[in-house]
């Protein structure tokens, strides 16, 4: 082995960190292992990596250990030392796991999988590999569209896996024991709802996503890892609940993970004050979607904050609507520093807000700077999308009228800092916009210059996001199997960490699109017709697709939708029995009374 | 480090004393900052605690919630807190690679009548020479070094590498460096 005291941040790859669960691999029926394909730093600071490693620990006879993408400086020296890709609790060979779980969090990272496959040794296609590779599954939001990494993944988990993951692991256990090829197991793992394997699709069959429909009982890890290398969300975390009641149509998360369940306040305390005792934290998060839509936030607020001040803890709380209660609650629970707030608007005109849905008002948004003044507030970011559809210049002008606006709530002379970002519209599979296109890289281009130029104040500051990044992403997320080839060719011509500005180079995807026969700028900004039918289609997420294009018609017609706590809309949701939607049948069997 | 400590701190659930001020941080401190990359085998730190811990108990309480490689020495109480100004010396101990016959290179810097070095804030000239003490060889890749250390005076154990480049015109590729030992001042 070589020396690590010569690559950039040793400590990811050395592990060794509090809590780290080290298991006898020669007691074990099986080994997974847990691959983030991303560094160390992004892939510790994501909660579902953390769950699932819990719970696959938490088999008895089942080890779970942790694998990141090496950076290129680590990489570079494992290849010339002929070092395969290890995990970091006992070091073993990615490529003597039995099972090798990827987690697609983001199309960007698709090509670090190759990467770590390759740096494993183990064949990029599957129809490459024979019996004594592992297994490779993956999961996570991405997976909902599997097409695109079709050749590569053995197995895919669609939706949550707290417990396919063990009845797939307590399958594969028992057919290892019978000694069971392959094959043998892939075929049969099919049975397990949520579970498609390329290989063995009956085409007569939707592919069902899971969830889970208790959250009070479904294990949480409250002895998490705590590492030594700060990393992005260095801070323990209590999940309030998945899904999110409002559906903006532009949001892939806000109908995938629908339902909203949410968990109990008293099993969100018990687990912040066993979290904090077991890992020593000085902030914990509140984590979901849209914190301020949780339910009894009045009482989980008090019930955290008598864990949190006797410990001099912090609490942080993104996604949160700024109000008269939220600002209360701020003062309460930042006792550190005012980092400053953050309001996504994501379009400036009312009219295009109703088009995506963002039930928010220019009112709103000024009462909230309002408060945020009061606050003491002086650093305000305010996020934005480009390129939504039926967007005009008007719309986009009316982006830098509402930021002038918010300025002029805390006065000319005030010390406040705005800073604007602009991200660009993706269309995303399971979105009401998921046949609309996307603007193409001169419109980009174009919209970008034209907000900029309206944007003239030394208050304001103007962000926008890589636009060849945001092509790439929209040409994979609605891509179908011969995207799968095209990333494998966009891998071969050096292309990794692609969601690192640094490493991104748009030339090679241009050419490896090109070698299978598609021009990446047309792929990336087809509109699809509705009638048509989707790479994806095969995928049931519950919300149906006649729902989908009811949305999509009431967009172009801007018209808004109540979100599931006013009213159920029947997106199809409700057929798993559980969460928001059946709090909403007792409010009409009460009102029926 | 510091992280790791204050973590254990809270996992221990020991009451420690906060600064005050906009940023309140546990009040602790080590008694002389480990240069960047630059690994110890041993350190002293003083903690502030509301409560009257038997030294033995403290100990032990924080011992258990230490994270795997980090062990506790020793406790005891103190009335005030001098471990700043009380650090005298240090041994470093130096892996390299280089071209040089180590052992002959050594010997004639120290027999130099000074060894004046660029301070590393680029203040002025400094003459390294009195702050080393004494200087062990102990094969061609290491040696290891007792120098002056602590608030007045102390010598950042890469001068003296970057000294032995100055001087015998030299590359060195530093491999690694270890404190093995921090003393205190005998009051």
């Amino acid at each position: 082995m070589f020396d690590l005291i010569n690559v950039e941040k040793p400590a990811r790859y050395t592990g060794g960190e509090f809590n780290e669960i080290l298991k006898d691999h020669t007691q074990m029926l099986s080994s997974y292992a847990f691959c983030f394909p991303d560094t160390y730093e992004i892939g510790m600071s994501h909660l579902g990596m953390r769950i699932l490693y819990h719970i696959i620990n938490n088999r008895e006879h089942t080890v779970c250990e942790r694998v990141f993408a090496p950076w290129t400086d680590m990489e570079q020296l494992m290849r010339l030392n002929k070092v395969p890709l290890f995990s970091l609790e006992t070091k073993k060979p990615v490529n003597e796991f039995d099972i090798v779980g990827f987690t697609l969090q983001y199309e960007m990272s698709y090509t670090n999988i190759l990467n770590m496959l390759d740096l494993s040794g183990i064949p990029i296609r599957r129809q490459m590999r024979n019996e004594k590779d592992p297994i490779v599954m993956a999961g996570g939001p991405c997976a909902v569209n599997p097409a695109p990494l079709e050749n590569i993944i053995d197995l895919f988990i669609i939706g949550e896996a707290e417990e396919a993951i063990n009845e797939v692991l307590d399958l594969y256990e028992k057919m290892k024991i019978e000694n069971s090829s392959k094959d043998e197991f892939l075929n049969k793992v099919v049975e397990i709802e949520g579970v498609y394997v390329p290989k063995f699709y009956d085409f007569s069959k939707k592919i069902k996503k899971r969830i889970i429909r208790d959250l009070d009982k479904v294990p949480y890890p409250t002895a998490p890892i705590v590492p030594y290398l700060s990393i992005v969300h260095d801070r323990a975390s209590v999940e309030l609940f998945r899904g999110c009641i409002r559906g903006c149509r532009f949001c892939q998360a806000g109908f995938i993970y629908r339902p909203v369940r949410e968990k109990k306040a008293s099993t969100l305390i018990d687990q912040t004050q066993r979290i904090l005792c077991e890992t020593g934290y000085d902030e914990i998060g509140m984590v979901s979607l849209s914190t301020s839509d949780y339910s009894d936030l009045q009482n989980l607020c008090d019930g955290m904050l008598e864990q949190t001040e006797k410990r001099m803890v912090n609490i942080s709380v993104p996604s949160m609507r700024i109000d008269n209660f939220s600002m209360d609650l701020m003062k309460r629970i930042q006792k550190v520093r005012k980092s400053g707030l953050t309001f996504a608007p994501e379009a400036g005109s009312q009219r295009l807000r109703d088009v995506i849905n963002k039930n928010i008002t220019e009112e709103e948004v000024l009462t909230s700077a309002k408060i945020a003044k009061e606050g003491g507030y002086d650093n305000i970011k305010l996020y934005f999308m480009l390129g939504l559809p039926t967007e005009t210049d008007d719309d986009i002008i009316a982006i830098s009228d509402l930021t002038h606006k918010v300025l002029e709530v805390f006065g000319r002379k005030s010390r406040i800092n705005i800073t604007v970002s602009t991200s660009f519209f993706i269309p995303k599979p399971f979105t009401p916009f998921q046949w609309c296109s996307q603007i193409t890289k001169d419109e980009m281009l174009r919209r970008q210059k034209l907000l900029k130029s309206n944007i003239q104040n030394k208050k304001i500051k103007y962000n926008w996001h890589e636009f060849d990044i945001s092509i790439v992403e929209s040409a994979i997320s609605r891509g179908d199997k011969s995207t799968c080839e095209a990333i494998i060719k966009a891998w071969e011509k050096g292309s990794k960490f692609d969601s690192w500005n640094e490493y991104f180079d748009i030339t090679r995807w241009v050419e490896a699109f090109k070698e299978c026969e598609l021009d990446i700028y047309e792929y990336a900004s087809r509109s699809i017709p509705i009638n048509q039918k989707l790479p994806w289609d095969f995928i049931d997420i519950g919300v149906t697709k006649s729902f989908l294009k009811k949305e999509y018609q009431k967009a172009f017609i801007e018209k808004t939708t109540d979100n599931c706590r006013e009213k159920c809309n029947a997106c199809g949701i409700a057929k798993y029995k559980c969460g928001v939607c059946f709090e909403n049948n007792q409010i009409q069997i009460q009102k029926n009374r | 480090m510091m992280n790791a400590f204050t973590r254990s701190l809270r996992r221990a659930e020991m009451d420690v004393i906060y600064t005050q001020g906009f940023n309140p941080g546990m009040r602790l401190v080590f008694a002389l900052p480990l240069p960047v990359g630059v690994s110890s085998d041993s350190e002293y730190v003083d903690i502030w605690f509301n409560k009257e811990y038997d030294s033995q108990f403290a100990l032990d309480k924080l011992s258990k919630s230490l994270p795997d490689g980090f062990e506790m020495l020793e406790a005891f109480e103190v009335e005030k807190s001098t471990l700043m100004e009380d650090v005298g010396s240090a041994i470093y101990g130096f892996k390299v690679n280089s071209t040089l016959n180590l052992k002959s290179s050594l010997d004639k810097l120290l027999s130099l009548n000074k060894i004046e070095m660029e301070k590393s804030n680029k203040k002025g000239i400094v003459d390294i020479l009195p702050y080393i003490y004494k200087i062990d060889y102990h094969d061609e890749h290491s040696f290891s070094v007792l120098c002056k250390a602590g608030a007045k005076g102390n010598l950042h154990p890469r001068l003296l590498l970057k000294a032995l480049e100055k001087y015998t015109k030299t590359q060195i590729e530093e491999i690694s460096i270890n404190r093995n030992k921090l003393f205190l001042k005998v009051q």
